[in-house]
């Protein structure tokens, strides 16, 4: 099948940084806490609040990042819509379940459970834009976004869309971080933070000026073995007609967790022993969904054709003036990996 | 019967997270779905819950909904028929 | 489309039947698995419901796994039927490292968290990894029994699912990105979700009558099913024999509302149109229409609407099959891709149980007939809509190269 070349053509978050705004690439806020929420704009300037009463955080931050997007970039319906999203509409989903243990199955809210099928960020998006093209939802823990990635990038290579409107969504309430954090996924001495995440970009066929960078390649696979990856990523490249020196630099979930950080760097170090390591869950904390903004951070980056200093991993000494090609690693428990390559236009 | 209406006023605005509303902009005789306050059908669904929650009364026909909630005053009359708590 | 693509496995487990022959004598028989409740332990124990006839026990024993308390009763079936169709499929062992497991849950292990739920606060880290096990947890847990994929994904549409996880399964082969796929779902009752269907006040007290004009709402069943999709290269090459065709499918959003469908069925209308445009059919091409079919006056009206805007006045011979499952949420897709893919090879069709009374303007369904005259069925088309209006529909078709 004949590749089409495919871009971001826009990209808005919401999360522990300024919303909606690249002012994390000069001034980023910095936390100490283990739990962070996001800073989240005033719903009020983007949703009436008629229609947002029911509607919890993730909700609202997906449509207003999605919303936003889709003004940047002029689209009212975007041909398809497909989100990642691990734990869903959490809030709303505790408090039934809380509510029904307690009130021994009586008197429940419906809005609650209508909220707590992970597909209702998704729909809500097609539902707010009256959007009838394909519309999906995935929820894989920490692959949920790539896997989103992955079907946007189907959905333009068959052609049944022209435009997909992809995102990565997830919320984070106390009572779950307290679970989390005793089985040793966060919360754990010198790790970044949990947070939450919001974010939406508009994936595109047509090339133009304003593209923040080309989706080169995407690709997942479970329990590879050194040697796979290095099949998988040589193909990636081939496919992508791209030199391995094009790489630039890679980019690492590392987040001050020992396993979780030995195991990108067994990786990236078989990988691409040479170019700057990247690191961005400092800036955004750590969720399962969080690879969504590390996306969107490399296409900043790949956008404005510059790193700051405090993204370099300071284990490697190498530094880049000019970035052509960024592959992002993402890993689940050390068995399931995501590769993203990104390209300058 | 006066508080009864002035409770429920206080009550549908918080079940139904209605924020920038006032009990005083609730005018009791006006319709509560389709015009007036231009509630839904999941809303039908929180009002069935409330009122079994604060006055014990269990609607088990979703259909009669419309009815029983066509205003404030309406549901109020219904409450005090019918509440056992 | 271009390249066929090949369904080589299939497996399925429900109230009807753990597998598919008991599946098949279930639905020849006109035998359904509605049943009062019996493994599922609520308040609400009036409700009618479709549950696989194994407690979570009986289904460790029979897989030959040690009793487990984070094993879930999702994982539990999702292994069962994902076991009958690697076996149909003659996958095992190494070959599943070039296959790839696209499943789909919304509950996934909630039935395990809500049971320890009240201790959750002082809990230790081994319920707090039964707490916060989630949908892409699950489809490891199916998965592990059996080996290492090529790679895992999980989709949740809610009651659309299934049907995506199969449509996603296709793509990767178009793309080719991918020669085996297996996808399906898996989903256990649990409390949640049945005390939030019954907030929703849309089950029946009754056994669901799709398509009636007195239907009442839906029963709430459980269940798994899995079917192995492949190009007809790699068939060939393995040696594996085409049980039939996914010539079509297609994938819409109603854009309504959360939890009602459009009166006119936009997004339905669209899913199906969509499957036969890509399979290369006319309506009247289809033979039997296995259809969403919950038994909501809801749905079952919109569903109506949008069918009779597919076909006009020439509506093939329609039936839900939830009427003997019950409605398997995220499982419902691959549950009823199964049962029209035994259908289409054992020349039936699947009846609509309960039915007598027509709705106005309404369809008349396939009731049930013992021993009724096979059915020649070329092309079959089976809808799932999801909460959300997240709509899908695919059609399966005879292999050609069938005996």
């Amino acid at each position: 099948m004949n590749r089409k070349k495919i871009y971001i053509q826009a990209a808005e978050q919401i999360s522990m940084q300024q919303p909606l705004s690249e002012e994390w690439m000069t001034a980023p806020a910095a936390y100490e806490e283990p739990l962070v929420k996001a800073v989240n704009p005033v719903f009020r300037d983007y949703l009436p609040a008629n229609e947002a009463r029911r509607m919890g955080n993730i909700m609202k931050r997906a449509l207003v990042t999605a919303l936003k997007v889709l003004a940047d970039t002029g689209t009212e319906h975007p041909d398809a819509i497909v989100t990642g999203t691990s734990l869903g509409c959490l809030d709303y989903t505790e408090r039934f379940l809380d509510a029904m243990v307690e009130n021994g199955e009586q008197t429940l809210s419906p809005t609650f459970f209508m909220q707590s099928t992970h597909n209702t960020v998704g729909s809500a998006l097609g539902i707010y834009t009256k959007t009838h093209g394909y519309n999906v939802t995935y929820s894989h823990g920490c692959v949920s976004f790539e896997l989103s990635l992955l079907d946007a990038w189907m959905q333009l290579q068959t052609g049944n869309a022209q435009t997909t409107l992809v995102g990565g969504h997830d919320e984070m309430v106390e009572s779950y971080f307290d679970l989390l954090r005793k089985t040793g996924y966060v919360g754990q001495p010198g790790m970044v933070p949990c947070s939450e995440v919001a974010m939406s970009m508009l994936l595109t066929t047509g090339s133009g000026k304003d593209r923040l960078c080309e989706l080169a390649g995407i690709r997942l696979c479970n329990s590879p073995t050194m040697t796979d990856i290095q099949a998988l990523t040589d193909e990636m490249l081939a496919e992508a007609g791209m030199e391995r020196a094009a790489v630039s630099a890679v980019m690492t979930g590392i987040n001050g967790h020992p396993d979780n950080d030995q195991c990108y760097r067994e990786v990236a170090d078989a990988l691409f022993p040479d170019v700057p390591l990247l690191r961005y869950k400092h800036l955004f904390g750590e969720n399962h969904t969080v690879s969504a903004l590390g996306t969107y951070a490399a296409a900043q980056l790949l956008k404005q054709n510059s790193i700051p200093t405090f993204m370099y991993d300071e284990r490697r000494p190498q530094r880049c003036d000019s970035l052509s090609g960024l592959l992002l690693i993402n890993q689940m428990k050390g068995r399931e990996y995501a590769f993203t390559l990104l390209r300058r236009p | 019967m006066e508080e009864l209406v002035e409770e429920l006023k206080k009550a549908i605005i918080e079940t139904l997270n209605l924020e920038d509303i006032t009990p005083e902009d609730i005018d009791a005789d006006a319709p509560l779905f389709g015009s007036g306050l231009g509630l839904d059908s999941i809303d039908a669904l929180e009002l069935i819950v409330l009122i079994e929650k604060r006055y014990g009364i269990k609607l088990k026909d979703p259909s009669k909904s419309r009815e029983v909630f066509k205003s404030v005053n309406v549901m109020a009359q219904f409450i005090a028929e019918n509440r056992t708590k | 489309m271009t390249e066929p693509i090949l369904v080589t496995g299939a497996g399925i487990v429900s109230a009807i039947g753990i597998g598919k022959e008991e599946t098949l004598a279930s639905l020849l028989a006109g035998r359904t698995g509605i049943r009062p409740m019996k493994y599922l332990h609520s308040c609400h124990s009036e409700l009618p419901v479709g549950e696989v006839q194994l407690s979570n026990e009986e289904m460790m024993r029979r897989m030959g796994v040690d009793a487990d308390p984070g094993l879930t009763r999702t994982a539990l079936m999702g292994r069962i039927a994902l076991g009958e169709a690697l076996e149909q499929a003659g996958l095992e062992g190494k070959a599943l490292r070039k296959v790839h497991l696209i499943s789909a849950t919304t509950v996934g292990g909630m039935d395990r968290r809500e049971a320890f739920h009240a201790q959750e606060k002082s809990c230790d880290r081994q319920h707090a990894m039964i707490a916060v096990h989630n949908c892409g947890d699950s489809t490891e847990m199916i998965a592990r029994h059996f080996g290492e994929f090529a790679s895992l994904s999980t989709v949740s549409t809610a009651c659309s699912s299934a049907t995506n996880a199969i449509i996603t399964g296709a793509n990767m082969l178009r793309c080719g990105l991918a020669d085996v796929v297996v996808c399906g779902g898996s989903e256990s009752l649990s409390l949640f979700h049945l005390n939030g269907f019954n907030t929703l006040m849309i089950l029946d007290q009754q056994p669901c009558r799709p398509f009636d004009r007195d239907r009442a709402g839906l029963n709430l069943g459980e269940g798994a099913a899995y079917i192995v999709l492949e190009t007809a290269a790699s068939a060939s090459r393995r040696g594996a024999r085409p049980l039939c065709r996914l010539s079509g499918y297609g994938n819409a959003c109603d854009a309504f509302h959360q939890t009602a469908s459009s009166d006119n069925g936009e997004g339905a209308f669209r899913a199906m149109d969509e499957a036969l445009r890509m399979a290369g059919l006319k309506p009247a091409d289809i033979q039997y229409v296995n259809a969403h079919g919950t038994g909501t006056p809801n749905n079952d009206e919109s569903e109506t609407h949008a069918l009779r805007r597919v076909f006009g006045s020439e509506l093939p011979p329609v039936s839900s099959t939830k009427s003997f499952t019950g409605h398997t949420t995220s499982a419902s897709g691959s549950i009823e891709a199964v049962i029209c893919m035994l259908a289409m090879q054992h020349r039936f069709l699947p009846a609509n149980m309960n039915w007598t009374t027509p709705m106005d303007n309404g369809i008349t369904p396939v009731t049930y007939v013992p021993d009724a005259a096979p059915a020649e069925l070329t092309h079959v088309l089976s809808n799932a809509f999801g909460f959300g209006g997240n709509d899908s529909a695919l059609i399966l078709s005879k292999c050609d190269c069938q005996p």
